[in-house]
């Protein structure tokens, strides 16, 4: 396998907080086009072939880093990225621009592999002729340090941290299942005012637990405090707060954003809803987690084990391209 | 003016008595301003609501003593065609500006005898007319129809609109609202508002059926998914995609969305623009299969629009059409941001299309019955 750097920018740091644990070699550049932003990030580049690196791995197509992609091939290196954005989301002119410009760079053979975190996503462009993998997104926490704070009371404490105040968070309606889960108080990341104004003239039990920086000792800290998390995007690309919690051992539920146990029957029922807008049916997904609290744990320690063997080998097979 | 405002605001504290003087003068002369540039348009628009609102006052002379009458917005579509198909007693009517025009509306309710207004959804103007009815009369009933969900609260305007009607009701002036999907109406219910159950419906008689043009291409429609991200359409196109021999008719269709289905090498038939609804009822009849993956919905009118074409319509799990029926299992889409999944499901959809036409037509009759016995819940 050839030596490789991953480079990320600042500009999904949710989603750099799996990718970061993915991969060991990793390191930010900045996002931009200006010379200055440029020249920043070709020094990096230069730093790291002096060092023996000869493929680059882009996480994301950012503004300004198809320079980089030209720039890298120019020196004979290897050049790869790693999709960050799903057909969902080209709905926003970024994410779109920067999607499109990666086929073209793919197209013209300057960027040599594309990485999909998802099975669909992958078969999509793998029909249409691209240089494509399949990289199965991962997260593992080697050592739990700190046990569930959870203080003794009746009440359900339910986490919700949605990262980014955006519409496919998916927001309100994670909230009122607040108001649907008898006996339960809601700790949530305040993203804006709107949150609070919504919980309090709803009269939801809740208590603001705000995300300051997003990084992953900051979520740790937060979703074990719970007795259960709540991630229902609507759509997702990776999944740091679901992973965090169940690492930690406290159960999340996850919209059906992603291709993670679709071959296990326990987990598919109990932590994946099938209707990310519903809070009365994800009220009742989060009894029925509860009630099997244990078994799902269980399962989930079981499953994580062959699934980071199989992350793994498929994170191989695209570095070996 | 904006200039110096901004310095004005440096020294200024924003909670202050200053500022807010300044803020009002500020407005006051935006106003001017605006009504000076844009004048004959003011008027213009002016004109048309106040004729909206004349023709409005005919339509409640027709229902003279009637136990209901909704009032709906004929330019907001969804909203319009759902009131159309379950109340018989509607009163078209837009925005109603200026005193004159409330006091118009509040009074001819009042002096046909009407016992309660309905307002399918909230439009500006219509607080105003709400306000005045119940203080001409305190015993005629006044009801709301709430077509978003909660995800809607994003936005300030439905946010704070829902705030207004929430206020209304603990002031007694609205007596009761309705919702179109069961979450909400259970979630408003837990709030502690008396709320009621709807489900919006389709009645299409009048469509010309067309017959569909014979083809080997497996011709599959998205429609009017251009405008918000929530219509999830770049996921669609991706499965259509993946459909062997597939065409995508997409209408309106963006600039991205073209370019989209440029790179994916997918055939279209697609338009860019909107097509008047009866119109593309006929045109949907050419079509395999319509798909509608959105990701967060009330009571969708298309799906049904769809199958009363007789073209099954895959759509997310986000309402309360086919829920817990083999018909449901067909055609509700649980992962809606996974091309393959769908292109599996409209495959599937495509294979088993004649039961589920039939599933669809027994369903729809039982549907029938269950919304107006709703309805007449709700007016009771």
């Amino acid at each position: 396998m050839d030596k490789y750097i991953l480079l990320y920018g600042d500009k999904k740091p949710e989603d750099n907080i799996c990718i970061t644990n993915m991969f060991e070699n990793t390191r930010q550049i900045n996002l931009g086009w200006t010379d200055f932003d440029y020249n920043h990030n070709v020094k990096i580049i230069d730093e790291e072939i002096e060092k023996g690196v000869s493929q680059i791995i882009f996480s994301g197509l950012e503004i300004g880093w198809d320079k980089l992609v030209d720039y890298i091939k120019g020196k004979n290196i290897k050049g790869k990225v790693i999709c960050n954005t799903n057909d969902s989301l080209l709905y926003y002119e970024y994410e779109r621009n920067n999607f499109f410009r990666l086929l073209e760079l793919s197209k013209e053979g300057k960027v040599d592999d594309i990485a999909f975190l998802r099975k669909g996503q992958y078969e999509v462009y793998k029909s249409l002729g691209y240089n494509c993998s399949y990289l199965m997104e991962n997260y593992i926490l080697e050592a739990v340090k700190k046990k569930a704070i959870k203080q003794e009371n009746k009440t359900i404490d339910v986490g919700i941290y949605p990262l980014n105040y955006t519409w496919d968070k998916n927001i309100f309606n994670q909230l009122c299942i607040g108001k649907m889960l008898d006996n339960s108080n809601v700790n949530y990341n305040e993203l804006d005012e709107r949150m609070t104004d919504f919980l309090t003239t709803m009269e939801i039990k809740s208590k603001p637990d705000k995300i300051e920086n997003i990084d992953e000792d900051e979520i740790m800290n937060k979703v074990i405090k719970n007795d259960i998390n709540v991630s229902l995007s609507f759509t997702e690309y990776f999944h740091p707060v679901f992973f965090i919690s169940m690492e930690q051992g406290i159960p999340c539920i996850i919209g059906n954003t992603s291709d993670l146990f679709s071959d296990n029957e326990i987990l598919n029922k109990y932590v994946i809803t099938k209707a990310e807008d519903n809070p009365i049916v994800n009220s009742k997904l989060i009894e029925e987690c509860l009630k099997n609290k244990q078994a799902v744990i269980e399962e989930y320690k079981k499953w994580k084990e062959k699934y980071n063997k199989l992350a793994e080998e498929s994170k191989l097979k695209f570095l070996e391209k | 003016m904006q200039k110096l405002k901004n310095l004005v605001k440096r020294f200024i504290k924003k909670d202050g008595f200053i500022y807010k003087v300044i803020r009002k003068i500020y407005h006051i002369l935006s106003s001017i301003k605006y009504r000076i540039v844009n004048g004959k348009n003011v008027r213009e628009q002016n004109k048309h609501y106040s004729e909206q609102v004349d023709l409005a006052v005919k339509k409640l002379e027709e229902y003279k003593g009637k136990d209901y009458i909704v009032f709906y917005n004929p330019t907001w579509l969804g909203v319009a065609n759902s009131t159309k198909g379950l109340f018989k007693n509607i009163v078209p009517l837009e925005q109603v500006f200026g005193k004159k025009n409330i006091n118009k509306v509040a009074e001819a309710v009042v002096n046909n005898n009407i016992k309660s207004v309905i307002f399918s959804q909230i439009v500006d103007g219509w607080v105003d007319v709400l306000k005045k009815i119940k203080e001409l009369n305190t015993e005629i009933k006044t009801k709301v129809i709430w077509h978003g969900n909660c995800y809607e609260f994003f936005s300030d305007y439905t946010w704070n609109l829902n705030k207004d009607v929430m206020n209304l009701y603990k002031e007694g002036k609205i007596d009761s609202f309705a919702f179109v999907r069961s979450t909400m109406y259970e979630f408003y219910k837990k709030v502690g508002f008396k709320s009621y159950y709807l489900q919006n419906n389709v009645h299409l008689d009048n469509i010309e059926r067309v017959e569909k043009e014979k083809s080997d291409k497996i011709k599959i429609g998205i429609y009017n998914a251009d405008t918000r991200e929530l219509k999830n359409i770049y996921t669609a196109l991706s499965s259509m995609k993946l459909v062997p021999n597939s065409v995508a008719d997409v209408v309106p269709i963006n600039e991205g969305a073209k370019k989209f289905t440029e790179i994916l090498g997918l055939e279209t038939t697609s338009v860019d623009d909107y097509i008047p609804t009866e119109e593309l009822l006929k045109r949907i009849q050419q079509n395999e299969v319509n798909v509608y993956p959105t990701f967060t919905e009330n009571a969708p009118m298309f799906p049904l629009e769809s199958f009363e074409m007789g073209v099954p319509c895959l759509l997310g799990n986000n309402n309360d059409y086919f829920v817990g029926t083999k018909l449901g299992e067909y055609v509700i889409l649980t992962k809606e941001d996974d091309p393959e999944y769908i292109k599996e499901r409209i495959i599937n959809c495509i294979e088993h299309k004649d039961e589920i036409m039939k599933l669809y037509k027994e369903w729809k009759k039982e549907f029938d019955i269950k919304c107006n016995k709703l309805v007449e819940k709700f007016i009771k």
